[in-house]
């Protein structure tokens, strides 16, 4: 009895100890049918390991293994194999060996607990780098009273019933360990520390957050969360990307190559919330949206709320993305580089303050390399082989003629963040983004064209000189300061600063050259938005009991936007300039009964300066469990949105939009009615998760803007106009998912059919397709894993998106003689492009460099070169019809190699 | 995995019925009139042309033209009927434009009343600084004559207290116009043969324009200066009709039930004499 206590305090102070251990312990080892006991001895001497087992368990075994540098736990794996034997590491260098069927020593309780009904706290870190783990499950074994950490990796867990009891703890990315309570523990205190998978991982990195015992978990509809650092083993373009992984989960449209913004259920990009360390990220595009602007070395967790979201977050119509970054390695120095053939990165981490402090710093910056080149030739290339695919004859002449483009821009970001834990109370942080992005669009086209018209041959030659430059970045800053005044409750001050900005100078030169005369025409538009959001952000939780946890809080958020639009360099035509303060208070309840229904119901309500009126958002969510395995969920509430990103009436895509603040009188503020259902069915190895959702949509807005002239006779004017068309829309769908957790092979696959309609007065009596409408949405990923080498593969298909088109032209003859064409447009959205499929591929190998770790990887997107469609540029000039068909990115190989110190 | 076998299935067959009810651009057929119309100031009403939209889906690669209707011309009371004169063209050379009046046209087609409505400007009297400009001849092979001749521009004003919009369209009248430098004209006779000069400015909100001697007039001989005064109409489909812009947005348009432009225009001309020195 003594001994096992002293067994515990011993194992008790390991944990703790551990904080401030040396670096983690490699192995290598070969054998070949060696004795076990001899084998133990073999780790015993020559890596100073600790060994407690029963000496009848390991006679007569042999052992054959052969790994490389691994980590002990790898390590040990290999060697008991095929034996009847499992290992629990009890430290960092002590191993209790134990019959497989049995559970290990410290899992079995043979000590009398001294408490019981007690209440449990604690915080959940990653072994190595003591980074708190959020959104980590701890559950008390064998039942379903469960909680989740929060942010700070804190947790309480009510009616545990006894200092003795068995807690499992499990983190995306991480193994599951089982952790027993001892009496001698200060409960309210205990520090769990998670090993990650590392080069073993097998978990897959995405998880429907429903775990099947996880009641607190399960309480999310709609919510799934996402391990950035297993994301290098899905394809991508050289650059693990978070927004991009999280476009292949069923429900958030894939096909949106040049936006890394997420469409979420029918939703725009500006419909979905990001939260960045509690600031809100106005725009999330690196490089016309081929890469996100976040880089996945500085985020530790991703939350992303599909729908039906808490009372805790508002302000948007359609999703949250909550992104927390990386405090820091607690432990000891730590670097990184990486190198893609577009971007290199590197991060530094190191703790201070004796571990009580941590500071991380991130960077990445794109270069123009040859690959770049590369990819850009082949890009125009394609679009040339694309028009001629274009039935001819389009246009009355038959005469295409195809522009090349070829854009060039650069990208950075960089991110720092630094933590500080002066107790086990408190927690201050600051953190800090910036993101720009320069883009040069800019073209030539030269043009020599011979017409007939009536006979008569006229000559000439046209050149135009197209600026298209574009500019835009975001920065953002925030300082935090949690406490945790009991273990029942829980408070988070956050303010924060962040600014969105913009500038776009789109202007050409056209100059046509007859033998006899020469017209220039200039013409230009030039753009420029500002956002400034200013927010102070204060949320509590209070456990009240096991069965009900209240969440309030209070937001405020200042924004103040200009917006200013000018044409032809001459006059300012539009110069907007918006401030608002929106003071939200909310109040939600989660209740759970009987053990097997959760109920939460909370109201958000908002005053909102420039209407003086306040919004109430009522939510409600409801999850039963019908059995272990299988559960059904409802949610239902309402959300408005005050700032708005107004999208441009053009087609084309890229910075074409802006941040206005509703005024309900030219722009209506919007709002959306959610009500999801769904049902889930878990085993330990398969998710199949359908959910169905039915959105309504209010104040949604287009803007346009064009020359107008106004009255009639003598008092004839020309005003520049804007016109902000009103409308709304239902967005609907059915998204299902079966997800392959563990082995192997891991995976899923996703599919959803939906629709979005809007019904805009302006744009014909008929509701239309909106821009982001996509029926069917197929995607299939999977990662198959060869020892260090992992295998992965992405496959989407989606129906094309529709847009307006040209279907006709007509001519004019201007006054100076020429004639011009001009086009007759089609109902909106009445065409569609050809449906988007793609394949991608890659393989990961990850490697020991001497103490230190590296990865190189390969991948290949859009495996057999499918061209599809960005966008359609048609222009219509002296009578000749250019027609550019915009492709995305063709076939695409790319390598990447990373390399951390630890 | 028959559950990704009966996903695959749906996604096929439900894909195959889409595709077969897509529409697409060539099935669009477009009826639509086009009026190009422009009333003169101190001018008959010649040449209205009205015309049918292009689809795409068209065949026939001719404009198609609306002849034999019945269009009339309305100021205030007074009605004037429009004579089809065959290509799509309608005339009326007994009536003259009055400036500072409002016309309207109305027709009936494919059983839509079409109509549009505009203002004549008022004339507007310009001045030119000089009349006369001597410019040095450049032989061929050679760059000569810098520094010689008339070196300030000319400038041509009017008064535009209204801010309303103006163009310029410098013409060369001579019958065998000379150019002022032979080794433009050697090179455009290897291509074209001679032909007049002329420059055409875009409208603006302007009350001058000044001309550089040196590098607009290429030729001597008699030019007409025509300032033109336009309405706003006119100005927004000239600033569409040079637009590179990537939106596909409906032009501008005064026509109800239509497109195309019918707007009035006034001019005043004046001479520049270019000489040899």
């Amino acid at each position: 009895m003594k001994f096992s206590l002293v067994l515990y305090l011993l194992l008790f102070v390991k944990i703790v100890a551990q904080a401030q251990n040396s670096p983690e312990l490699k192995i290598k080892g070969d054998f070949q049918e060696e004795l076990l006991p001899l084998v133990i001895l073999h780790l015993k001497i020559n890596h100073n390991l600790v060994f407690e087992y029963e000496k009848t368990l390991v006679e007569d075994i042999r052992i054959t293994a052969s790994f490389g540098k691994s980590s002990l736990d790898y390590a040990m794996r290999k060697i008991l194999e095929n034996t009847p034997i499992d290992f629990e590491l009890k430290s960092s260098r002590t191993i209790i060996l134990f019959p497989r069927a049995e559970k290990p020593i410290i899992a079995r309780s043979n000590v009398t607990p001294t408490r019981e009904n007690i209440t449990v706290a604690g915080t959940v870190k990653d072994q190595n780098t003591g980074e708190t783990l959020p959104f980590a499950n701890v559950l008390l074994n064998s039942t379903a009273n469960g909680v989740i950490t929060n942010v700070d990796g804190y947790f309480t867990l009510f009616k545990v019933p006894s200092d003795t009891s068995l807690l499992e703890i499990s983190y995306i990315g991480y193994q599951t360990k089982e952790f027993r309570l001892t009496p001698d523990m200060d409960v309210t205190q205990i520090e769990v520390l998670l090993n990650d998978f590392g080069v073993q991982l097998e978990e897959v990195l995405v998880r429907a957050s429903e775990e099947k015992q996880m009641l607190s978990a399960s309480t999310g509809v709609s919510r799934i969360g996402l391990s950035p650092a297993a994301l290098a083993q899905l394809p991508s373009y050289g650059e693990k990307d978070i927004f991009r992984s999280l476009q292949l989960l069923p429900g958030i449209s894939g096909s949106n190559e040049s936006s890394s913004g997420l469409y979420v259920r029918g939703g725009t990009p500006d419909q979905n919330l990001v939260l960045f360390d509690g600031f809100t990220v106005y725009h999330v595009d690196h490089l016309f949206g081929f890469f996100s602007a976040f880089n996945s070395n500085a985020i530790k967790d991703v939350q992303l709320y599909k729908g039906g979201f808490d009372a805790k977050y508002g302000g948007r119509l359609s999703s949250v993305v909550e992104l927390t970054g990386k405090d820091g390695n607690t432990e000891e120095f730590n670097m990184g580089l990486g190198i893609s053939l577009l971007s290199m990165n590197g991060f530094v981490e190191a703790p201070f303050a004796k571990g009580k402090g941590s500071f991380m710093v991130t960077g990445r910056r794109s270069f123009q390399s040859n690959f770049y080149t590369n990819i850009f030739d082949a890009y125009t290339a394609s679009s040339e082989a694309a028009s001629s695919e274009v039935p001819q004859p389009i246009g009355r002449r038959g005469r295409v003629a195809s522009q090349e483009v070829q854009p060039n821009t650069y990208f950075y970001d960089l991110n720092s963040k630094a933590t500080y834990r002066p107790n086990s109370k408190d927690v201050f942080s600051l953190s800090f983004y910036n993101g720009q992005d320069n883009l040069d669009n800019s073209r030539n086209v030269d043009e020599s064209a011979f017409r007939n018209r009536g006979g008569i041959t006229l000559d000439f030659t046209f050149d135009q000189e197209n600026i298209d430059l574009t500019d835009w970045g975001n920065w953002g800053t925030s300082a935090k300061w949690s406490r945790r005044w009991s273990n029942r409750f829980y408070s988070n001050a956050n303010l924060s600063l962040s600014n969105y900005y913009s500038e776009r100078d789109q202007s050409d030169v056209t100059t046509i050259t007859r033998t006899d005369s020469v017209i220039v025409r200039s013409n230009g538009t030039f753009e420029q938005n500002d956002l400034k959001d200013v927010s102070l952000r204060l949320d509590n939780e209070f456990k009240i009991s096991q069965n009900n946890q209240m969440d309030f809080g209070l937001h405020a958020i200042y924004n103040d936007i200009d917006y200013s639009f000018t044409q032809n360099d001459t006059s300012t035509i539009i110069d907007r300039n918006n401030e608002g303060l929106t003071t939200t208070l909310y109040l939600q309840d989660r209740h759970t009964f009987g053990e097997n229904i959760i109920l939460k119901g909370g109201l958000r309500t908002s005053h909102y300066s420039i209407t003086n009126k306040l919004y109430l958002e009522p939510r409600a969510s409801l999850t039963y469990l019908l059995s272990d395995k299988l559960k059904l969920k409802a949610a239902w509430g309402k959300y408005y949105q005050f700032a708005n990103r107004i999208v441009r009436e053009d087609i084309q895509q890229g910075s074409r939009d802006f941040w206005l603040l509703s005024d309900d009188v030219q722009i209506p503020i919007s709002s959306s009615f959610h009500n999801i259902v769904g049902i889930s069915y878990e085993t330990s190895n398969w998710l199949f998760d359908v959910e169905a959702y039915y959105k309504k949509l209010d104040g949604l807005s287009e803007y346009s803007t064009r020359f107008v002239p106004t009255g009639i006779g003598r008092d004839q004017a020309i005003t520049y106009q804007e016109f902000f068309h009103t409308g709304s829309g239902i967005a609907k769908g059915i998204e299902f998912l079966a997800q392959r957790k563990v082995g192997k092979f891991t995976g899923w696959a996703g599919y959803t059919l939906g629709e979005v309609k809007y019904d805009f007065e302006a744009f014909g009596a008929e509701p239309f397709f909106a821009n982001q409408d996509v029926t069917h949405e197929l995607k299939l990923v999977g990662n198959y894993k060869l020892g260090p080498l992992t295998l992965g593969a992405t496959f989407v298909y989606a129906t094309g998106k529709p847009y307006t088109a040209p279907t006709g032209y007509y001519e004019i003859e201007l006054l100076d003689g020429t004639t011009n064409d001009f086009f007759e447009v089609s109902d909106k959205n009445t065409v569609r492009y050809d449906d988007y499929h793609r394949l991608d591929l890659s393989g990961t190998y990850n490697f020991n460099l001497g103490n230190s770790k590296a990865s190189a990887g390969l991948s290949l997107t859009n495996i057999y070169n499918r061209k599809n469609t960005w966008y359609n540029e048609y222009e219509v000039i002296e009578g000749e019809l250019l027609e550019t068909n915009v492709s995305l990115l063709g076939f695409t190989p790319s390598l990447f190699f990373s390399w951390t110190l630890r | 995995m028959k559950f990704l076998r009966n996903i695959t299935i749906l996604v096929i067959s439900v894909y195959t019925f889409i595709a077969c009810e897509k529409q697409s651009i060539e099935n669009i057929e477009n009826k639509t009139a086009v009026v190009e119309g422009y009333l003169v100031a101190g001018q008959p009403i010649g040449s209205i042309k009205i015309t049918q939209s292009f689809s795409y889906s068209q065949l026939d690669t001719n404009t198609i033209v609306l002849d034999g209707l019945d269009v009339t011309l309305l100021e205030s009371t007074n009605q004037y009927p429009l004579i089809s004169q065959g290509n799509g063209l309608y005339e009326n050379s007994e009536v003259l434009i009055q400036q500072d009046k409002n016309y309207r046209l109305e027709f009936v087609w494919e059983g839509k009343s079409v109509s549009a409505e505009t203002y004549i400007p008022l004339k507007k009297e310009a001045g030119l600084s000089l009349d006369e400009v001597e410019l040095p001849k450049v032989e061929f092979g050679t760059f000569g004559g810098f520094g010689a001749g008339t070196t300030d521009p000319v400038e041509i004003t009017w008064d535009n207290s209204e801010g309303e919009y103006y163009y310029i369209v410098i013409k060369n009248i001579e019958t065998n116009p000379e150019y002022v430098n032979e080794n433009v004209a050697a090179a455009i006779a290897a291509n074209e043969g001679e032909t007049r000069f002329s420059l055409i400015t875009e409208p603006k909100i302007s009350d001058s324009y000044s001309i550089n001697t040196r590098r607009e007039l290429t030729q001597y001989g008699t030019h007409q200066v025509i300032v033109f005064r336009v309405n706003p109409e006119y100005a927004t489909l000239y600033e569409s009709a040079g637009n590179s812009t990537l939106s596909l947005e409906q032009p501008p348009t005064n026509v109800e039930n239509g497109l195309g432009i019918f707007t009035g225009v006034s001019s005043d001309t004046l001479y520049l004499e270019v000489n040899k020195i």
